[in-house]
């Protein structure tokens, strides 16, 4: 801070009187950022307050040891006991993560070691593609392709819903990121760890295994983390597999019920005491959410923050610099990024040495060749998954797609999705007119403002990153109450547009703060030692520099706005035909793949897909080629 | 080492990617279990169904029943499963299931037993208050929309009317807005759209969101109009008129509904019986081990 200080007296030196005005829009402009900072705190406090407000007095009433313990679930009788939702999400969270940890790390170590260097990138673009499908989508290969094949092939009774379905698919979902993370952590060990243990004798998959992914076990921990995270608040998708019967999970395939499910398929019909119930099964959601961000901060907090924020490379994808800052900003995989303090967990000697050319030795290299194989398995798993629902999507939909269907005028008997469209538009552009604004004031104050030791910042990052593990069916319910009831505004685009905001803020806040961040301190202190202000160095010369970053920041949140589906069903309401209109009810994208897919029109929720996966490809590639411009422009 | 991980890798693929897309061997056998699909809790179909099937809308289900949350995934369902059983509202039955005969009555026929109302409900006292929505209930009940309800559904049966013409009224405008049952909001979108070509001053917007929330729209006001595919109950009733005289509130028929027994399209057999169906949904009842001891 010694620098701000010296650059503030040359100012002094020159105009007193400037100087003053400069000090009073400097102190504005710091209020300003910190009141924008203030609100993520606020909105967490917000939607605990509504979620107990409503939630605590229905667990009262139902009996609190009833509610956690009871197995039957069954409102004309008003019995509401969760533990067999409790479970069947236990269950499936762990197989998930399980599963999808296995096949994006193995994916992840196939890409970095044993992938050909040209076919990298392309893989990596499909990857991200396949984290860009909404997931209703999912839901719908899971219902018609995923579930018939376990009941037909694996099932003796002809089962084919259940923890294995659910599992399946949500492993394909979490996979993309734990790649992408993993990929990250592995690329930023040096090489001369590999390098080191080849020349010790190591074979190359010898090498990758024993040396390279040890090192790198801080980011793939951080991806397993954050899978669990994803696949318990996962809603849409896992609805339409799970079955639904309210039953204490006995069995792989057997309809059960998860809370997510719970609440999604039953808030649109219930009320009172039952809307109550599942209220307060979103208090339990949360308490699952706050539990897995606390695992997150022991983990962080073992790691020293400030080595995580140095960026080696400038143009980065979306998908990279999300799971950059992710794996960044909530575990501190700085050690694995700095290469001072990445050391090898394994004593080198100890294994190549021993037992050189023995047979053992040789029973070791053929472990790890079958680890190689099991690598190039799970990408190969990951891209027949893509591929597969990709192909089944379009053709589904292809026949559906026509000028009138994307933009015709919409009636019952011949649908188009125009109003979907700028339904979506219209969302997107109410959540980013106010998430982006308060989104990047609260990053910068949080980067530039304050004393990265204090234990303010630790309480705010902690509000924003406990908002951001809320799973979105609980966003939903809060937007539902505070706005539809308590507001009465029934279903509204402000309404859902707000909640979507909330949503999708700490989202902003944490890769625009990684991007601001990764600015090097050079800048502020050649800008203050020419005079300038705080202010002025900060919006004139630090936050152009992060241009790139806070770009991705708001693709990212576009892309979420245009696939989520359970926040909008309680909150926008479901009209297909309807025009944007800001008191009123509506529909978007995801919506409409909903609608269809529950209308009967399967051909036109998959061709509704199509368009969507198309969106999101295109903005995902619009930005990485946007950010590329950026830095070039910026050197 | 290096080939054989490439040929390994193809191959798996290879076989997943067949398998995905394929999806084999799909077979019937009368001597495995029978496959209950039902519907959540709160669907106007359900009610409509257990009520029939086992006498009482709130009786529960055996263990491992399949919950499909829209008639679309009762369908894909059925359709998946070729141990499947469910119901689904006549109108939205495809080719890709198979229907049963109940008792030997074809769902075409007249004598059909299982069915319901599928209804509109408002406050009597609320709906003087906004002409165009009144004048909108007054089209859905007439003969212009019969045949339109007839494609799907029944307009002339038992308590439906639909046979006064409707009045168009020059200059009429307003808004009005329909919200609840997603069995219904369909039909309604299509007749809002029909109402638009003939008073072009109105504006109505249905909300497809469940029979639940459009009984709490109506309650709270946030709706002209509910629709819902059940009865309403006596505490229904109650809670919706809430501060008023339950009297206020009045439900009005629109359509007949028939709901359809469905089974996969391999399965072997035609007929039902109300008997069967309350063995299979009641879990109260024993059940059927198997396809074949229903028959035997």
């Amino acid at each position: 801070m010694s620098t701000m200080r010296v650059g503030e007296t040359g100012l002094a030196l020159r105009d007193t009187k400037r100087q003053n005005m400069q000090k009073m829009t400097g102190a504005t402009i710091k209020w300003t950022l910190f009141v924008a900072t203030i609100f993520s705190l606020f909105a967490l406090l917000m939607i605990v307050l509504f979620l107990l407000y409503r939630g605590i007095p229905a667990m009262a009433d139902i009996g609190f040891f009833k509610f956690l313990f009871g197995t039957t679930w069954d409102s004309p009788s008003s019995q509401y006991g969760i533990l067999p939702a409790l479970l069947g999400s236990l269950y499936v969270t762990a197989l998930a993560t399980v599963m999808g940890v296995a096949i994006g790390v193995f994916s992840a170590i196939f890409l970095h070691r044993f992938c050909k260097k040209r076919f990298v990138g392309p893989i990596v673009q499909a990857i991200n593609i396949l984290a860009g499908i909404p997931s209703v989508v999912f839901g719908i290969f899971g219902l018609l392709v995923v579930v018939p094949f376990i009941q037909n092939n694996l099932s003796p009774d002809v089962e084919g819903h259940g923890i294995l379905a659910a599992s399946i698919i949500l492993s394909i979902m979490i996979a993309p990121t734990v790649i992408s993370i993993s990929l990250n952590a592995l690329k930023s060990i040096p090489k001369e760890l590999f390098e080191g243990a080849l020349a010790l004798g190591a074979s190359i998959p010898q090498a990758e295994f024993c040396v390279v992914v040890p090192a790198a076990k801080g980011g793939i921990l951080a991806a397993s983390v954050l899978s669990i995270g994803r696949a318990i608040g996962e809603t849409m998708a896992v609805m339409m597999v799970i079955g639904g019967d309210h039953e204490i999970p006995k069995g792989l395939m057997q309809s059960i019920n998860t809370m997510t499910a719970l609440i999604a398929g039953e808030a649109r019909e219930a009320g009172g005491l039952w809307l109550e119930a599942l209220i307060a099964t979103g208090i339990l959601l949360f308490v699952f959410s706050l539990v897995i961000n606390f695992v997150f901060m022991r983990i962080r907090a073992k790691v020293d923050y400030r080595f995580s924020m140095r960026s080696k490379k400038k143009n980065r994808s979306p998908m990279e610099t999300l799971a950059k800052s992710l794996s960044v900003t909530v575990l501190g995989v700085g050690k694995a990024m700095d290469s001072d303090h990445a050391k090898p967990s394994v004593d080198l000697s100890k294994l190549f040495f021993v037992d050189h050319e023995t047979k053992k030795s040789n029973r070791k290299k053929i472990k790890f060749d079958v680890l190689k194989v099991l690598s190039c398995v799970g990408a190969g798993i990951t891209l027949v998954f893509l591929a597969s629902i990709l192909v089944f999507i379009a053709k589904q939909g292809v026949s559906s797609l026509s000028w009138h269907f994307l933009f015709g005028e919409y009636s019952v008997d011949n649908p188009s999705i125009k109003p979907a469209l700028l339904g979506s538009a219209y969302l997107i552009l109410i959540s980013l007119l106010i998430a982006v604004p308060i989104g990047i004031a609260a990053a910068v104050y949080m980067s530039e403002y304050m004393s990265r030791r204090s234990k303010f910042i630790k309480y705010l990052r902690m509000s924003v990153e406990t908002l951001a593990s809320i799973p979105s069916i609980v966003y939903g319910l809060f937007g539902y109450i505070l706005f539809g009831s308590i507001f009465g505004w029934g279903y509204s685009f402000l309404g859902a547009g707000i909640t979507l905001a909330i949503m999708v803020l700490p989202g902003i806040i944490r890769t625009t703060e990684e991007g601001l961040l990764s600015v090097h301190n050079m800048y502020r202190e050649g800008s203050f030692a020419l005079g300038a202000s705080k202010a002025r160095t900060t919006f004139r010369v630090v936050v152009p520099q992060a241009a790139s970053g806070i770009l991705t920041s708001v693709i990212l949140a576009i892309g979420r706005v245009v696939s989520e589906s359970a926040v909008l069903l309680l909150t926008l309401g479901l009209v297909p035909g309807a025009l944007p209109d800001t008191m009123g009810p509506g529909t978007s994208m995801a919506l409409d793949i909903f609608y269809f897919a529950t209308q009967n029109k399967e051909g036109q929720a998959a061709a509704a897909a199509t368009v969507l996966i198309l969106f999101v490809v295109v903005i995902n590639l619009g930005a990485t080629q946007l950010a590329k411009l950026l830095s070039r422009k910026t050197k | 080492m290096k080939k054989m991980t490439k040929v390994i890798v193809i191959a798996l693929a290879m076989a997943l990617g067949t398998v995905a897309l394929v999806g084999c061997g799909a077979k019937y056998g009368d001597d495995k279990p029978i496959k209950i699909v039902t519907r959540e809790q709160g669907s106007g179909t359900k009610d409509g169904f257990m009520e029939y099937a086992t006498g009482d809308k709130a009786t529960i289900l055996p263990k491992g029943a399949i919950t499909a949350r829209s008639t679309a995934e009762v369908l894909s369902n059925v359709k998946t499963n070729p141990q499947a059983i469910g119901y689904d509202s006549f109108g939205y039955i495809t080719k890709d299931v198979k229907m049963l005969t109940l008792e030997g009555v074809s769902v075409q026929d007249d004598a059909y037993p299982l069915a319901r109302f599928l209804t509109v409900i408002y406050k009597s006292n609320k709906i003087v208050g906004n002409h165009a929505a009144e004048k909108f209930l007054e089209y859905i009940g007439s003969s212009d929309v019969t045949d339109k309800i007839n494609e799907g559904y029944q307009a002339n049966h038992g308590d439906l009317q639909h046979d006064i013409p409707y009045q168009k009224e020059d200059g009429l405008g307003g808004k009005v807005v329909v919200e609840g049952s997603t069995s219904l909001s369909p039909l309604m979108e299509s007749l809002a759209e029909m109402y638009k070509s003939v008073q072009k001053g109105v504006e109505v917007t249905v909300i497809s969101s469940g029979s639940g929330p459009g009984r709490d729209a109506i309650r709270d006001g946030k709706a002209d109009l509910g629709m819902v595919s059940a009865e309403l109950s006596q505490s229904q009733i109650d809670d919706i008129a809430k501060g008023d005289d339950p009297s206020v509130v009045v439900s009005a028929h629109i359509a007949y509904d028939k709901i359809a027994v469905i089974v996969n399209k391999l399965n072997t057999h035609d007929n039902i019986t109300q008997l069967q169906l309350n063995k299979i949904y009641n879990s109260n009842e024993t059940g059927y081990k198997n396809w074949a001891e229903m028959y035997a």
